[in-house]
């Protein structure tokens, strides 16, 4: 178990830009990918699309980093272009005829042409939504995330729990796979079960010591915070001091220009 | 003779609900990390719940209301960053995935307090979830026009017992106790009341803004709800099966105890 997308250090012009402009653009694509859909808007999702491409080819983010991104998402495509291409009630050309089961206001029986269209459109969007956040995790240090919401008007010990708890997952990626590891040398192998069987008896073993480790550890932590002034009204230093350059101003004009454009190429 | 001095205690921001904030950082990792483990799949395929939705579900069990609730938070927004293609709607996915099913969970164990507010809550997500996306935006942004009254009967199944059981003194008196107690019969069935009413009622937020980016079909909304009718409680049975070995484990390790935890 280990995430497949993480801060990469490199210094491209999408690493070293500020945070809030990724932000910005990670918002845009959720306020993008909500608006009502139709048939004729994979267009619209392309250019954004391709937003997002450029930003990952800037940011040196490689590209089986998208394939994974594509492979998570294989299994929502095919969800999606299937059932879509049954279910699309503006369907009328048979792409398949497998029999007649009218329910309402789709026959159930047939693949339609435009529902698998629809269907792509739709996984289309999904991709767009799916692409904006890896680009933000990859090119963003945690440092300069704590920053960038501090700057935002996050509270201070929301923004310490998030990058404390951000840290640690390194550490909790190693305790889980220990306890996995003992658990597999008593004969205890979750590989080998069925998913209602894992499901209902492989993680017992696995989270109960993981939780004990964890809150034994956390008195420590908490040990460790109180030691070094946690709660203390003194504001603190910050460890990146983010400054904005002419090239965030640039990035951020470019990137609300093709949501302009988006936008009224989808409401024309 | 010695002198009495004073001791001046500054209050500090190192808790949350009198849980420290150690132990909802570190929770909230956990929850966050288990993005990556599928747990349940999907009814008809598309995706798996990850183990971060039942220890989510359980986070106000084991860490108190409030406490529960931040670790959920945390948990969600950090399982974004280490699984940001799981979470689309990034933010909107930080709370369906994680903090709607602390929140329920959290109303449903204090419902001996809370169920003034639990009640009209679970009431209009219910009839919210009925009208979206079918009727608001409905047709204006390509919805069909599903069966009635099929489709409020099947909705219903998601929000109704959930607020039953909130009102009546099952919610009120008998769930609240039941798993805080001894009794492991009544452990059991205490947190798989609370985590199942709690599950039914998320069920619908946490659907409904995917079948509105999914564009689903009037036919596939009425397959959906009566699909999920089994899935609902199996999850829920799993999250107890999952709850109470911790809660014993916890209950024998010797950690400090927790105000409005269960162990």
């Amino acid at each position: 178990m280990q995430p497949a997308f993480r801060y990469v250090h490199l210094d491209t012009p999408v690493h070293r830009l500020h945070p809030l402009v990724k932000l910005i653009y990670v918002f845009l694509t959720l306020v993008l990918v909500m608006y009502p859909i139709r048939p004729t808007d994979l267009p619209v999702l392309l250019i954004w699309l391709g937003l997002s491409a450029l930003l990952w080819i800037v940011g040196r983010i490689e590209l089986r980093r998208f394939a994974t991104l594509l492979k998570i998402l294989f299994g929502t495509f095919v969800f999606l272009i299937i059932i879509q291409g049954f279910t699309y009630r503006f369907g009328q050309t048979p792409l398949l005829v497998l029999g007649h089961l009218r329910l309402w206001e789709a026959d159930l029986g047939v693949i339609t042409k435009e529902g698998v269209w629809f269907g792509v459109v739709l996984s289309v969007r999904i991709l767009t939504a799916a692409s904006a956040l890896p680009i933000f995790v990859m090119t963003t240090p945690t440092s300069a995330i704590m920053t960038a919401l501090g700057k935002l008007g996050v509270p201070r010990v929301a923004t310490f729990m998030f990058v404390s708890a951000l840290s640690f997952t390194s550490l909790l990626f190693e305790m889980w796979g220990s306890i996995v590891e003992a658990q597999k040398l008593r004969a205890f192998d979750i590989d080998r079960m069925n998913i209602f069987r894992r499901a209902f008896k492989a993680y017992i073993p696995i989270i109960t010591p993981l939780i004990l480790l964890l809150f034994r550890k956390a008195n420590d932590f908490q040990i460790a915070m109180e030691t070094k002034g946690f709660g203390s009204p003194i504001p603190p230093t910050e460890i990146e001091v983010l400054q904005t350059r002419p090239a965030d101003y640039l990035w951020l004009a470019f990137i609300l220009a093709v949501f302009a454009a988006c936008t009224v190429l989808k409401f024309a | 003779m010695e002198e009495k001095t004073t001791e001046k205690v500054r209050k500090t921001a190192t808790g949350i609900g009198g849980v420290s904030i150690a132990w909802v950082t570190l929770f909230g990792a956990l929850c966050g990390v288990t993005g990556l483990v599928p747990i349940f799949p999907y009814v008809g395929g598309g995706g798996y719940v990850p183990l971060t939705t039942p220890l989510c579900a359980i986070a106000p069990l084991l860490l108190g209301p409030w406490g529960g609730l931040a670790a959920a938070a945390v948990g969600g927004v950090i399982g974004m960053f280490v699984a940001p293609a799981a979470y689309p709607l990034q933010i909107v996915d930080v709370f369906l995935n994680a903090v709607l099913p602390a929140l329920f969970v959290a109303l449903m164990i204090q419902g001996n307090l809370l169920w003034k507010v639990t009640v009209p809550l679970f009431v209009v997500l219910g009839i919210l979830g009925w009208l979206f996306p079918f009727y608001i935006p409905g047709a204006a942004a390509g919805f069909g026009r599903v069966p009635e009254p099929l489709y409020f009967l099947l909705t219903a199944i998601y929000w109704v017992p959930s607020t039953l059981i909130a009102a009546t003194p099952l919610g009120t008196r008998f769930i609240p106790r039941w798993v805080r107690s001894a009794n492991r019969a009544q452990r059991y069935g205490g947190v798989f009341l609370a985590v199942l009413a709690a599950l039914f009622i998320w069920w619908l937020p946490w659907t409904r803004p995917y079948w509105y980016l999914f564009n689903y079909s009037a036919e596939l909304g009425v397959a959906t709800h009566i699909a999920y009718s089994w899935w609902v409680p199996a999850l829920a049975a799993i999250t107890a099966v999952i709850t109470i070995p911790i809660v014993e484990a916890l209950e024998r390790s010797g950690l400090p105890k927790i105000e409005g935890a269960i162990w």
